[in-house]
């Protein structure tokens, strides 16, 4: 496996952007025009050999190393190819991304996968807030794509999702589903308070939970087929997928009663 | 040429191009599957008044479908996509949406599609719910008994229409038993359906009539109460001939079906049947010539 391996040189002291390094925007350049791309770093702008030692060939995709997370919009815009990147990294990862892959074996912070048009983000550890959500001041969370998270989730995941789908198997904080459109939000963890707070459409999944929020009122249960059908087109994004919907059996919650009340909070167990 | 005594004519069957679409139904039970696949197939068996020809292709695994339970694919073929278009959303909408517990699949993928679900959709009155996979979408529409599931659009692609075989025989016993049994083995082909009753149909046409208002009229060169009237194609011993039409998804399937169909005739009813035709209109009509002798070479 061929890839263009960066790695961090040193402890960075200010926040850099790498949106600019993405497989579909390097394809066709050279490692020394890579090597000369300039990045901001605090009031000066370098080059970005400066902050990473850069070898092989973009041949599968780029390969991050080192302790990332004062590195933001890493994959923004991307549109095909793939990234991994082992270790922590910063805000904003995969921002508006429209297709490929990111992989990160680590952690990631605030803002991963805002407005997310398509393409799979796997987190192996934990993420911050505002997971797939919108980006600041825009009307649209995430509108495509999947993002796997295998840790917890801070606050606000699928702020103002309108498509896709987020699987986190750990826990999520406040808030979850909060604006939410549409979309697909599948937490196999504990989750926070105010789970679908003005949501108007779209579906949250939860393991275990007993909901009492006045927001929401209680459905009964049903056989939601649909669940199979999703579990059987997301086996084919990764294997992570299966088996999580081994009921379909189960509990409805539909809320925002304040909003249209279209949204739905199903309950597996 | 002659096979254990059958004698197989040196003529072809002139089918014609189609477009053809292959829907998946699942559903809790064998019985609601068959239920909803007899009735979106029903009334299909010839497009001269039918608008479509529809059959049960064949049943698929759970472990194959797209919700994990049982299911069955259906063909349902017409002359132009804007047709089979009009067919698959009245046929899914009034047989597979009230069927209890079923939901419905594309089984096809090509670049040209029709509205299935987005069509029908409709019918959830803004109660509707999609979801979006990557590239798959479903609706999710309430009903009664809870919610039906069908996929957003459907592909279709090319078809051949018309494959057929004749079957020519001493007594209509024998006949209607071979028929049977060819049948029953064309069956086990995928890719293709037998859109007439049971498979088998006995009042095989001619293009045209004395009747002006009629497309289509019946083949008296193969009546057999006929024979001495009309300009026959029976010798006189034989008294009863039966078709099988075949349309399929590609030629090499319509042919394979063709030949398991006429082996068995040839092997096992060699007594009663006497020879295998095949209906053609001279080459004039469709561009798919299967000739009976290069396929049972």
């Amino acid at each position: 496996m061929s890839y263009l391996v960066l790695k961090l040189k040193k402890k960075l002291k200010f926040r850099i952007n790498l949106g600019l390094l993405t497989p579909d925007k390097i394809i066709n350049k050279e490692i020394s025009t890579i090597k000369s791309l300039k990045i901001t770093y605090g009031k000066e702008k370098k080059e970005i050999s400066n902050f990473f030692s850069i070898s092989g060939k973009l041949k599968n995709g780029i390969l991050l190393k080192g302790n990332l997370n004062k590195c933001d919009f890493i994959g923004d815009n991307m549109k095909d190819g793939k990234i991994i990147i082992k270790g922590d990294v910063g805000d904003y990862l995969g921002n508006q991304m429209k297709g490929g892959k990111i992989t990160v074996y680590g952690s990631s912070s605030n803002y991963t996968g805002a407005s997310l048009k398509n393409g799979e983000i796997l987190i192996t550890k934990n993420t911050g807030d505002f997971l797939g959500s919108s980006i600041q001041g825009e009307k649209l969370g995430m509108s495509g794509g999947v993002i796997i998270v295998k840790g917890n989730a801070g606050h606000r995941v699928g702020f103002k999702m309108r498509s896709g789908v987020v699987y986190i198997k750990g826990n999520a904080k406040d808030f979850i589903g909060c604006q939410m459109i549409a979309g697909t939000i599948i937490i196999k963890g504990k989750i926070g308070f105010n789970v679908g707070l003005l949501m108007k459409r779209g579906t949250i999944i939860l393991e275990k939970q007993k909901l009492s929020a006045p927001y929401l009122n209680y459905n009964g249960k049903n056989n939601y087929i649909f669940l199979k059908v999703i579990q059987s087109y997301l086996e084919k994004i990764s294997d992570e997928f299966k088996y999580i919907f081994p009921n379909t059996y189960i509990k409805k919650y539909l809320g925002d009663i304040n909003c249209k009340g279209m949204g739905e909070i199903l309950i597996l167990k | 040429m002659i096979i254990n005594g059958i004698k197989i004519e040196n003529t072809f069957a002139e089918a014609f191009p189609m477009k053809v679409v292959r829907l998946i139904i699942t559903a809790d039970s064998k019985y609601w599957l068959k239920q909803a696949a007899n009735n979106v197939t029903g009334f299909a068996t010839s497009v001269i008044a039918c608008g479509c020809e529809a059959g049960v292709e064949k049943e698929i695994k759970s472990s194959k479908t797209p919700d994990g339970r049982s299911g069955i694919a259906v063909l349902l073929f017409a002359m132009d996509s804007k047709g089979l278009a009009k067919q698959v959303l009245r046929r899914v909408g009034q047989c597979i949406l009230t069927s209890p517990t079923t939901a419905c699949f594309s089984g096809l993928e090509s670049n040209e599609k029709i509205n299935l679900g987005s069509a029908i959709r409709f019918f959830g009155d803004g109660f509707q719910v999609s979801k979006k996979i990557n590239d798959k979408k479903i609706w999710r529409i309430p009903v009664m008994e809870g919610e039906f599931v069908i996929e957003d659009k459907t592909s279709i692609t090319n078809g051949i229409g018309g494959g057929n075989i004749l079957i020519i025989g001493n007594s209509n016993g024998e006949v209607l038993k071979s028929a049977e049994a060819a049948v029953k083995e064309m069956k086990k082909v995928n890719n293709i359906i037998l859109p007439f009753p049971g498979g088998i149909v006995r009042s095989g046409s001619k293009v045209g009539s004395k009747y002006k208002s009629l497309i289509a009229s019946t083949n008296d060169a193969y009546c057999p109460t006929l024979k001495g009237i009309t300009k026959t194609k029976l010798s006189k011993s034989n008294e009863s001939v039966l078709e099988i039409v075949i349309d399929g998804i590609n030629e090499k399937d319509i042919s394979l079906a063709m030949k398991k169909g006429i082996n068995i005739i040839c092997k096992k009813f060699n007594k009663g049947i006497k020879s295998i035709s095949a209906g053609n209109y001279g080459g004039k009509l469709g561009p798919h010539h299967f000739h009976l002798r290069d396929i049972m070479k």
